[in-house]
């Protein structure tokens, strides 16, 4: 602490302390008297040795202060004073952004990262006065706010509440929102965001506090955790077998992000074991394993449990859901010229109705899922049939168009449907050529089609392409209305392509009726990954895995497990799936800097100027008064 | 010189009349009602073997063949004994008179008074010995030789009454009045063995302490550095009221407890202030031992 002078010309003062002594020493010179009765006074003198210790330290306390005294008054005069740092007192605006991944269900730190969270948290709080304003958002993949502008005391409450999800994080999107909170407060505005900041989704949170700090708003990150081992699975899926249907393939992915370790799991099919696995998992590597196992038609849950828990138990756990079988309703309309390779394999098929009707006819069409119209001769097609196919598909219903040598005679009148526009024949020959990874040509050889003849077309807007020969689509459909139309090149024909000659075409027919006809009951429907939502038709009453009961009119996977739904007879399942949450990687090496371990609050301070008058004045008077004391004990005043 | 013309002038007017026979300090010249060994023989008695034969009268034995024993009326002329303190402290004053001159001039009165009574009296001088001793004897040349003694005495040296009480003692034979004079300005302890010894050879002891003011009230103020008048020793105090009622409760102390000793001994303490005037002092102690004394 420095202390400065306001009056420093008062310096010149302190020559008057040697005038003191000057005075001090014109004093009338001591005494000197001859007595007999000294025996007296020294016996007296005796007595009072220790009190007159003080008085031996200083030969004479008067002189002593009357110089200090002055010298004080002097310094008075100095008008002394040192600068100070004293706290501002303003209000905080703050926002705790805390993130409720999964990772932070990790009990690597006890008893796990989020309770440490919501420890920091609450520490936070402890700093804030009652004029300052509390926020809570919850950075999961989507940003919660679950507390705005209001009060510690409140928010406290709010975060006995919150438990930790399932889902990803989302630091940066969760900072964004923090900023857009805290935007119209005038008061001081900072965010403390509590995470473990091992893996993020969505916007990067060094780029969020850039732009929060751009906004006048501080950003303090506030670790929790560090690096951790963990084996996680990290993909699973079940689906009934494409050709025997009372029989499920179950396919996990375990990854070790670790050392060397062993794991066992074991799986169960409506609470009974169907089967278990033990995998040797080389050091952060991953390794996979299936599962065929017998079961019925009806609705099933699988579960893959991993034995042995660790730190992060929300990924040694997927429950899956296995819908009911479905029936498909198909039609086919054909010419009786044409080859039935189709209707045969269509007929195999265990999961599909099927019915062939040879043209001209015009059918009612309500009753079927799936229209497949082969070929389209002029003068074979009724008045009135692309009407009716066009309010199929307006309705959800499901048309596969196969090319045929006249189509592109009726492409005005399909024109509205059609996902190509359709210029014409040609007997180039090729290969076919894949556009796109899709689930119906997943295991399909359909590279290895040979085409002599196909039909020149052109892909409309919102078409998607699948496969194609010499640049024109066999492959594409466009969604239309409710329904769908696909357009199929690869003409069941041998003067057409060797397609319908190879073993995989009926497998390749059931993915596309299995796709095309794929409703809200199916697998992809029923299984979520957390951090996905679902839309319902209506508000209902959602149950999630913890038991909690919500009304919403969607779903929100934040939560692993089965989730049901009041009024709807399917349930939702929900597992973590991934691998980014299940890392628990470290704090990244470019926020390590900007990351503390613990909660500090450095409250904002100001330099400001204290006088030291009044005490240096008070110090003067206390002495005057001792003074007085001293002379009066002494018997001179 | 201690004592002046002036005051040996007024000596003369003093008279002192006996009120009572015996218990006087100053006695003498009256007959004892007890009989034992005098100067004058009161009666005989016949001889009984055992009797001192120097008392048997012979002229009787010469007259009647008888041995008698004459009887004396015992000698009530009681020889008195003055101790006068001349070390250094008594040269002090800080009045008319220096403590020894005061001392001086009370044992004058005295000597004067027993003069006039025609008895005998004794003078001793003393500071860590003893100085002069004039043998008793009565009479006015007696008294005019113990003024010369005074007259003649250097009040110097430092005071050590124990020993010279050891020397008194032996050196007195028979029991007498003493009457000690000092400032006693000594331990206590000292104080209080020469006082014991001494009564021991004494029929009746009175203890005269005399003190200037200043040693009463110590009437100073300020920085002040006090020298011891017979150590030469020093100390420098700040005198203050406060110091000045200690110094005074202290003096007090110490007064009291020579009165303490005088009292457990049976001997008469008087503590006198020398800015009495010294008839009065006199005066006081003369009637305090039961004489009348007229001016």
């Amino acid at each position: 602490m420095e202390v400065l002078f306001g009056n420093p010309w008062a310096w010149n003062l302190f020559w008057l302390l040697p005038l003191i002594v000057i005075l001090y020493l014109l004093r009338p010179k001591v005494k000197n008297i001859r007595i007999p009765s000294l025996m007296f006074i020294i016996d007296l003198e005796r007595k009072r040795r220790l009190r007159s210790l003080f008085r031996k330290l200083i030969r004479d306390p008067l002189l002593f202060l009357q110089l200090l005294i002055l010298a004080l008054l002097i310094t008075a005069i100095l008008e002394p004073f040192y600068y100070a740092r004293e706290p501002i007192d303003v209000d905080r605006s703050v926002v705790i952004v805390l993130d409720v991944s999964a990772s932070m269900q990790t009990t690597d730190v006890r008893p796990s990262r989020f309770e440490k969270s919501r420890d920091a948290a609450r520490q936070i709080l402890q700093t804030l006065k009652d004029t300052d304003t509390v926020s809570i958002v919850l950075a999961e993949n989507i940003p919660v706010t679950m507390l705005r502008g209001s009060d510690a005391n409140t928010a406290r409450g709010i975060l006995d509440k919150i438990n930790p999800k399932a889902t990803s994080t989302g630091l940066g999107n969760a900072i964004m929102l923090a900023k857009d909170i805290l935007a119209e407060s005038e008061s001081e505005k900072s965010i403390y965001v509590i995470s473990d900041f091992s893996t993020q989704t969505g916007l990067d949170a060094l780029t969020a506090q850039k732009q929060a700090f751009a906004a006048g708003v501080t950003v303090n990150l506030v670790g929790i955790g560090e690096e951790a081992q963990n084996i996680a699975i990290i993909d699973a899926s079940v689906e009934r077998d494409i050709e025997d249907k009372d029989r499920c393939n179950a396919r996990i992915l375990v990854s070790n992000f670790g050392e060397k370790k062993m794991a066992a799991f074991v799986m169960t099919l409506d609470e009974s074991i169907v089967g278990s696995k033990t995998l040797d998992i080389e050091a952060n590597g991953e390794d996979f394993f299936t599962l065929d196992f017998p079961c019925s038609g009806s609705r099933h849950v699988f579960s893959v449990k991993k034995q042995k828990p660790d730190i992060l138990d929300v990924d040694d756990e997927v429950q899956l859901i296995i819908p009911r079988r479905e029936r498909h309703k198909v039609l086919l309309i054909r010419e009786d010229e044409d080859d039935s390779y189709l209707s045969s394999a269509l007929e195999i098929s265990s999961v599909v109705d099927f019915e062939e009707v040879f043209a001209p006819v015009l059918p009612t069409l309500d009753e079927y899922d799936i229209v497949i119209l082969q070929s389209i001769t002029p003068g074979n097609i009724l008045s009135g049939t692309f009407e009716a196919l066009d309010d199929f598909v307006e309705e959800g219903g499901k048309l596969i168009i196969i090319s045929s040598e006249y189509l592109y005679q009726e492409t005005d009148k399909l024109d509205a449907l059609f996902p190509v526009d359709v210029m014409g024949p040609t007997e180039v020959s090729g290969v076919v050529t894949l556009e796109r990874e899709h689930e119906i040509t997943s295991n399909i050889d359909i590279e290895s089609v040979t085409v002599k003849k196909h039909l020149r077309v052109d892909a409309k807007d919102r078409t998607v392409e699948i496969a194609s020969v010499s640049g024109d689509e066999v492959l594409a459909y466009r969604e239309s209305g409710k329904g769908l139309v696909m357009f199929y090149g690869l003409t069941p024909d041998s003067e057409w392509s060797n397609f319908h000659l190879k073993p995989s075409f009926p497998i390749f027919w059931l993915k596309l009726i299995e796709w095309i006809d794929k409703d809200e009951t199916s697998s992809e429907y029923l299984n979520f990954r957390t951090g996905e939502q679902l839309a319902l038709n209506e508000e209902a009453t959602v149950v999630k895995p913890s038991g909690e009961a919500v009304i919403a009119s969607r779903i929100f996977f934040d939560e692993t497990g089965i989730y049901r739904v009041e009024g709807f007879t399917d349930t939702f399942s929900a597992n973590l799936l991934n691998r980014r949450e299940s890392q628990l990687l470290g704090k990244p090496e470019s926020m390590e800097d900007l990351i503390s371990e613990g909660y500090s609050y450095v409250q904002d301070s100001v330099e400001i100027e204290r006088s030291l008058y009044t005490y240096v004045l008070w110090a003067a008077i206390i002495l005057l008064i001792t003074e007085w004391a001293y002379l009066k004990r002494r018997g001179t005043l | 010189m201690a004592l002046s013309l002036d005051f040996l002038k007024q000596l003369k007017k003093l008279k002192l009349l006996t009120r009572r026979r015996v218990v006087s300090s100053f006695a003498g010249g009256r007959a004892s009602t007890r009989l034992g060994r005098g100067l004058e023989s009161a009666d005989k008695r016949q001889y009984f073997p055992g009797d001192d034969i120097r008392f048997i009268d012979w002229k009787v034995y010469g007259r009647t063949e008888r041995l008698f024993i004459k009887q004396f009326e015992e000698d009530k002329s009681l020889t008195t004994q003055i101790l006068i303190d001349c070390s250094n402290s008594m040269d002090f004053k800080t009045v008319e008179h220096t403590k020894f001159e005061y001392a001086s001039m009370l044992a004058a009165g005295f000597m004067y008074l027993i003069t006039n009574e025609n008895e005998k009296f004794g003078l001793m001088t003393y500071s860590t010995k003893i100085k002069d001793i004039l043998k008793a004897n009565r009479g006015k040349k007696q008294l005019l030789k113990a003024i010369s003694v005074i007259n003649e005495q250097n009040v110097s040296g430092k005071t050590d009454i124990g020993k010279v009480a050891n020397e008194y003692a032996k050196s007195i034979k028979t029991k007498s009045l003493v009457i000690l004079i000092s400032d006693f300005l000594e331990p206590v302890e000292n104080i209080q063995n020469a006082i014991y010894r001494i009564s021991k050879k004494t029929r009746n002891f009175i203890v005269v302490h005399v003190a200037d003011p200043i040693e009463f009230d110590l009437n100073y103020k300020g920085e002040t550095r006090f020298f011891d008048l017979e150590t030469e020793e020093s100390k420098k105090v700040y005198v203050s009221p406060d110091f000045q009622m200690r110094y005074s409760l202290r003096f007090m102390q110490h007064v009291n407890r020579i009165k303490r000793i005088c009292k457990a001994v049976n001997a008469d303490f008087y503590s006198i202030n020398t800015k009495t005037p010294i008839f009065d002092s006199i005066f006081d102690i003369a009637h305090l031992q039961g004489l009348k004394v007229h001016h």
